[in-house]
């Protein structure tokens, strides 16, 4: 029985998802504005690894390295956690997953709110 | 307040700096120049300590593997023991010619006395009396030429450039290190469409890239733009077109525009949709590479074939980085890896 990730796509589904996400995130007004100041190349090796992560691939995240990231930025609410749930599920569908197993990747990156929100 | 020892005498920092910013405060002339972790100019030996992966980034691996690492980007904590490195990491070369091009460029052709291995595109280091550190990039092919080649724009206050034009003759010694950078050409795709952007002294590394792209045979169409505020500041041009006049494939367009960020920005966007899977390199001034590249990433191109060597200005001494947009002082920079480098 194959993993999530597995189903996915693995490796290779996070190569393809990471650009189209991060176009969507860039595209947004509600979000843009957090990746004004910051270095193209660091960010999507960042997304990267959050988004192997929330495909259920290997996680190595400690709720404090994501406080620590995002404590910096003012005014981060549930709406933008929201949001990057929302283009998760859209870039997933772009690229054809099944809807049980986006709703999976939303599951789990729903689970890492409250270190993001620093709550 | 953690303390770390410092060529064998203890520096005290304050919370969450970096061994940089207390060795600054402490009034020791490290230096430095684009605190952002890519100029190499602050490269420090450590001898004690762990050494976070990150303040090694863009460190050729021998270096990393001696245990260099750069001061901005290694924090000040209690038990890491640093010195500076010692002075075999430069390497004398020799002045052999030093010609103005434009009203504030100069080329200088430099013999490094000994091996001096780079790939065109890449930036070395220029220092001087003052063990002030400078970058610049590689305009030719020093391997076919025999010397390597700067573009210098001169700054009147500025720490390198003006000791340059002011006192460097031909005949005099000076030292280099380096190279660094990942903004280069990389063979494997012949045919792809090549379009190299540039504003002002950022001409140089793309020079280098189109000549070693046509000598390693690249079949593809390779396109420089060059682009400047004031028809002066165009340089070069009677060789760029002999060049192009020599090869087929090769096409110059020098533009000078008022407004030449959005000009060389909307031909650049124009021409990459009129071609199949172009890479793009652009090098010149962060507000104009950074923005440029993200226009590029927004309209379809993959970051993979977007390559960016962005100048940063040098930051002085006590202040914080000033990266602020319109700035385009070539003296350090922020390189995009070149896939399969």
């Amino acid at each position: 029985m194959a993993t999530l990730f597995e189903r996915l796509g693995g490796e290779d589904a996070v190569s393809k998802a990471v650009e189209l996400f991060y176009r969507r995130m860039l595209e947004d007004d509600r979000v843009s504005g957090y990746f004004d100041d910051i270095d193209m190349d660091d960010q999507v090796a960042k997304q990267k690894a959050f988004l192997t992560m929330a495909f259920g691939g290997p996680n190595h995240y400690s709720g404090n390295d994501l406080r620590k990231a995002h404590e910096r930025m003012d005014g981060l609410d549930d709406s933008h956690v929201d949001i990057v749930i929302e283009h998760l599920g859209g870039v997933l569908q772009e690229l054809g997953a099944d809807p049980k197993d986006i709703e999976e990747v939303a599951s789990i990156a729903n689970s890492v709110r409250n270190d993001v929100l620093n709550r | 307040m953690p303390v770390f020892m410092f060529d064998g005498h203890p520096v005290q920092a304050a919370p969450d700096a970096t061994v940089l910013d207390a060795l600054l405060a402490t009034g020791i002339r490290m230096p430095f120049s684009c605190r952002a972790g890519v100029c190499q100019t602050c490269m420090i030996k450590v001898i004690g300590g762990s050494i976070p992966t990150a303040s090694q980034a863009g460190l050729k691996d021998t270096l990393a593997h001696q245990g260099y690492a750069l001061a901005c980007r290694l924090p000040a904590i209690r038990g890491l023991e640093v010195q500076q490195p010692p002075a075999s990491t430069r390497v004398a070369a020799t002045v052999l010619e030093k010609r103005k091009l434009a009203p504030s460029i100069w080329r200088l052709r430099i013999r490094p006395e000994s091996s001096f291995s780079c790939i065109p595109g890449q930036y070395l280091t220029l220092w001087n009396p003052h063990n002030e550190g400078r970058a610049y990039s590689i305009a030719n092919l020093p391997d076919l030429d025999g010397y390597l080649e700067l573009h210098i724009h001169a700054f009147e206050n500025g720490a390198v450039s003006h000791w340059v034009t002011s006192t460097i003759t031909t005949g005099d010694t000076i030292d280099i290190s380096g190279p660094a950078g990942s903004c280069h050409y990389v063979p494997g795709n012949p045919e792809q469409p090549l379009i190299l952007a540039g504003m002002g002294t950022g001409l140089a590394p793309l020079l280098a890239i189109a000549r070693d792209a046509l000598a390693q045979g690249h079949a593809g169409t390779i396109r420089l733009l060059h682009g400047t505020r004031n028809a002066p500041e165009l340089y070069l041009q009677d060789s760029i077109r002999e060049m192009a006049g020599r090869h087929a494939q090769f096409r110059y367009e020098g533009i000078v525009h008022p407004e030449i960020h959005s000009e060389i920005s909307r031909r650049v966007l124009a021409k990459t949709s009129d071609v199949n899977d172009p890479r793009i390199y652009l090098c010149g001034g962060s507000a104009f590479v950074h923005n440029l590249r993200k226009q590029l990433f927004l309209s379809g191109t993959a970051l993979s074939n977007i390559l960016a060597d962005a100048f940063l200005p040098a930051a002085t001494g006590g202040k914080q980085r000033d990266n602020q947009p319109g700035s385009t002082k070539p003296s350090n920079r922020e390189s995009t890896e070149a896939p399969g480098s």
